[in-house]
């Protein structure tokens, strides 16, 4: 397989510069209007940073470096976005009232519109052929259509998201909101690297007006 | 064992001392090697040297002399003898041939971003797999690479793509060049036969960062290595070049 060397290759896109807006962090909480995106995703049930957690974060960054891998050696390259999650609780509880291993989430890394169905099971022939597990075929292409949303940055421990939650809703009531839909997080810290207190993430939660 | 090599270039390196890092007898190790690389053992060294010895001609002030005996040269003639052989002009005229078409740190842009500067890099492990040849060819080796990788789960939040390269391009001939196409990893991993760990300890290194298309630079990368004697550096750095995803 030749490199395209007849194209030469476009300088990297950044999604962060592209949709500088969108990845705000306000310290207090704003009203954005969020476009349509693409995301590379995985669900699944558990403890957030637990067993079934990380695995799935392991296939979704396997899947998503793959395909990005094969869109710069054809001519495309993109940086892989830092990774985000929505979360929802099944039963009709809420995060108060369910155990953290009873939530559910959606692990999503933002991905540029030019890849599809065809880069994804590309790069699923990949690593099967290297014999990656199974997960990587639950890894879907995902379109998020938010809009109207409240969003707002979050310094600390996860735990401590119920405060910033609150901020966030009095903030909407105010402008005539309610929360409507899923709770959205964009990890800016690798927890791994970074002590709690210092951990920043930005939490986004859509709206919609109250009649 | 390559690697044994490039890291003591500047031992006397022996036939059968090489074939013992290896665990070959040393005829058996020679005819390996020049399957191998295209090169026998010597020839490789004395190459190597060479074009150490060339870059540092281009990129630094000190005296012919000096770069004469870093490369294991006892004098002045012996070593201008081989040079000129190698690359059809004395060294002294290598020297101001490419000192006058050398751009300066001002061709790197005007951005505070792009401003060169000493960063401390490290420790960090790596894993990677070599390339020989033109760096045009280099995405079908990062291609392996990285299925390697994404089946062993390696991918996440810590990835960097890296390359490493060890020669001059002004230097070497493309066929030659050396190149690791590399993956940071969470921890350091064994790796599998052509694709090795590669542990990087924690060490000064002159940086820069070009933003722009790819076209761009060899200038920019050139307009550092000036800035680095400049600065008087007097050891000259290994030649490595960084590029992350």
């Amino acid at each position: 397989m030749k490199t395209n060397a007849a194209r030469a290759p476009i300088a990297k896109l950044d999604l962060y510069q592209t949709n500088k807006a969108e990845y705000a962090t306000p310290r207090k909480p704003v009203l954005l209007r969020i476009a349509k995106a693409t995301y590379l995703g995985i669900a699944g049930r558990g403890t957030p940073g637990g067993e079934a957690f990380q695995q799935a974060m392991g296939a979704l960054y396997s899947v998503a470096f793959t395909i990005k891998m094969a869109s710069k050696l054809a001519g495309r390259d993109y940086g892989v976005s830092k990774p985000e999650g929505l979360w929802w609780v099944d039963s009709g509880g809420s995060f108060k009232t369910e155990p953290k291993d009873k939530w559910s989430w959606r692990l999503l890394i933002r991905t540029p519109d030019f890849i599809g169905k065809r880069e994804l099971e590309a790069a699923r022939r990949q690593l099967a052929e290297k014999g990656k597990g199974p997960l990587v075929n639950e890894v879907e292409l995902t379109t998020l259509n938010e809009n109207q949303c409240v969003q707002m940055l979050h310094t600390g421990p996860y735990d401590r998201e119920p405060e910033t939650i609150l901020q966030m809703e009095a903030f909407a009531a105010e402008q005539g909101y309610r929360f409507d839909g899923l709770h959205h997080e964009i990890y800016l810290s690798d927890p791994r690297r970074v002590a709690p207190e210092r951990l920043r993430t930005i939490l986004r939660i859509p709206v919609r007006r109250v009649n | 064992m390559i690697q044994h090599l490039e890291q003591h270039l500047d031992d006397d390196l022996s036939l059968p001392e090489l074939a013992e890092v290896a665990s070959f007898s040393p005829c058996h190790f020679h005819r390996v090697f020049r399957a191998l690389t295209g090169e026998g053992v010597a020839e490789h060294v004395r190459r190597l040297r060479l074009e150490r010895a060339a870059a540092r001609l281009h990129n630094t002030s000190r005296s012919v002399l000096e770069i004469a005996l870093e490369a294991g040269y006892q004098a002045h003639e012996s070593f201008t003898r081989a040079f000129e052989a190698a690359f059809h002009t004395s060294p002294s005229h290598y020297r101001t041939e490419r000192s006058s078409v050398a751009p300066s740190m001002a061709t790197l842009g005007d951005q505070p971003e792009t401003a060169a500067h000493i960063e401390l890099i490290g420790p960090l492990s790596v894993i990677r797999l070599r390339h020989v040849g033109p760096y045009s060819d280099v995405g079908q080796t990062f291609e392996r690479l990285a299925a390697w990788v994404g089946a062993h789960g390696l991918f996440g939040p810590w990835t960097q793509g890296l390359g490493i390269s060890y020669d001059d391009p002004e230097v070497t001939p493309p066929e030659r060049l050396r190149y690791d196409a590399a993956f940071t990893v969470p921890r350091a991993i064994p790796g599998e036969g052509e694709i090795q760990g590669l542990d990087l300890p924690a060490r000064d290194y002159a940086t820069a960062i070009h933003k722009g298309p790819y076209s761009g630079l060899t200038v920019a990368y050139a307009g550092l290595m000036r800035w680095c004697c400049g600065t008087g550096m007097d050891r000259y750095p290994m030649l490595r070049r960084w590029s992350s995803t």
